[in-house]
Parts: C-alpha cells; sequence; structure tokens
C-alpha cells in the first residue's frame, strides 16, 4: 500500500515539477539583468503558483508575443511609456491595463484562475514591494 | 456623457479627462476601502502620497505616488481615485478613459507642500 502511495506522490511529483521553470532563480540572474534606458520602462512578469502547471499560454503585450506563463517562472521586457495592454489567453482572454511612464518598474503576477473547460491566467498588477519579494521564488525562464 | 457599458451593476462612463495645470500633493489620513460593484474592494493606505493630476465631471482624479491602485474584476485595470468633496464616487482609468462607480466613501487626505514632506 505504502509502495503503491509512493510511486502515486512520485509520479504527480514528477508530472509537476517538469512544467515548471528551470533556469537560474531571481537572485542568482539579478546581477545580469542589464539597466533599462531612461526613456523605456520594465516590466517584470511572474508566476509563483505550480497550479494548473499543464496551462501554459503565451503572455501578449500589446498584441505582441512577449513570454509565456511557466509556473514558477519570470521574464522582464522593457517598453517605451504609453498605455499597455498585458494579455494571455486560454478559452477566454484575460487582461490587465496600466500606463507606463519612462524609468517605471511595474510587477505582473500571473495567477490561474478556474475555467469552464480549462484554467484562466490572469494577469494582476501588484504593488512593487510585493512584486519584489515574491519574484525570488522564481527562476527566469527568458524571451 | 455617454453610458458606454453597464454589466450587471458595475456603471462604467466615458471621461473627459481634463489634467491640472499645477500637481498638488496630498497625504492620505486613514485607510480607506474603495468598492466597485462586481470589483473586489481597494484598500487605499493610511500615510500614502496622492498625486492630484485632474478631473473629470465626476470630481478631482488622484494618483497615488507610493502604492498600486487597481479594478480587479475578470480584467484588471490600473486606477486612479475620484473625489468629489471628500468623498470617494470611483475610479478613473487612465488606459481606457472611463470612470467606474465605487460605492461613496469618506476620505481624508491632507494637503503637502511639495518641498516639505516628499
Amino acid at each position: 500500500m505504502n509502495t503503491k502511495l509512493s510511486f502515486l506522490f512520485l509520479t504527480f511529483s514528477i508530472i509537476v515539477l517538469s512544467g515548471c521553470a528551470s533556469g537560474p532563480t531571481y537572485n542568482e540572474y539579478a546581477s545580469s539583468i542589464p539597466a533599462m534606458t531612461s526613456d523605456s520602462a520594465r516590466i517584470y512578469v511572474y508566476r509563483t503558483s505550480t497550479l494548473g502547471t499543464a496551462i501554459q499560454p503565451k503572455i501578449k503585450i500589446n498584441g505582441e508575443v512577449v513570454g509565456k506563463a511557466v509556473p514558477q517562472g519570470f521574464f522582464f521586457v522593457d517598453r517605451p511609456a504609453g498605455s499597455c495592454e498585458i494579455s494571455a489567453s486560454t478559452e477566454v482572454k484575460r487582461s490587465l491595463t496600466l500606463g507606463l511612464e519612462p524609468g517605471d518598474e511595474r510587477y505582473v503576477r500571473l495567477e490561474v484562475k478556474m475555467g469552464l473547460f480549462a484554467g484562466h491566467i490572469k494577469p494582476v498588477l501588484v504593488d512593487n514591494a510585493v512584486g519584489k519579494k515574491e519574484i525570488t521564488k522564481t527562476k527566469y525562464i527568458g524571451k | 456623457m455617454l453610458m458606454t457599458s453597464c454589466s450587471a451593476n458595475q456603471i462604467i462612463l466615458q471621461s473627459q479627462f481634463v489634467p491640472s495645470d499645477a500637481s498638488l500633493l496630498f497625504k492620505l489620513q486613514e485607510n480607506v476601502t474603495v468598492k466597485a460593484a462586481n470589483a473586489r474592494p481597494s484598500i487605499l493606505n493610511a500615510g500614502t502620497h496622492w498625486m492630484q493630476v485632474g478631473f473629470i465631471d465626476q470630481g478631482n482624479v488622484y494618483k497615488a505616488k507610493d502604492q498600486i491602485v487597481i479594478v480587479n474584476s475578470f480584467n484588471v485595470h490600473e486606477g486612479y481615485i475620484v473625489v468629489n468633496d471628500s468623498v470617494v464616487v470611483g475610479y478613473y482609468l487612465p488606459v481606457e478613459n472611463t470612470f467606474i462607480e465605487s460605492k461613496p466613501t469618506q476620505i481624508n487626505i491632507q494637503k503637502l507642500e511639495l518641498s516639505n514632506e516628499y
């Protein structure tokens, strides 16, 4: 009985972890992050949750694909000042709208929400203090 | 003024935003909870600083300098708060240029000298 349970747990763990980010941790990678130019703003996008590991939609900014919602992963993009829509689509599109000013640093957490047939990924703008803390639990997944 | 959408009880209106000539800085004296229909409440934290950036028909528009304000419903929108006669009446969404009505809530803000405290 215990052997069966252990096998099931091991199988489940492999399934969950195989879909997670595998790059350097934020703390390992932080020193490699380049400074942004003075006329741009930086958006950090991260997902801490492993819930719904199979759901990894592309993340778009103003319609352009900039990354993917990998569990326990993060990436960043620099954008010029102005209006910005960050979106993720599964069975429906969920989006976040925000304004960017030169020098801004914004943190966007990708939350997993229940859907009718598939989970949804919802981008949520968080306070910088919250984002700076939460992103340390994630790994760099590139662009 | 044109009513553009009204899903359930959330009232969304197109706005004509007029920027302020001079930015005025204020400090929030007490926590305030702002609640719009079909959205999670926003807590505005005591001690945070707010810049009056302009006005719309519904009131003066304030942008937080040290906290994020969002309208968190099915989608998420960054928002500024709209105050009329010391009462928060809603959010102004700068990207969409719209006003979302909230439950009226008293607010206590103190005007600061720009060079003074911030």
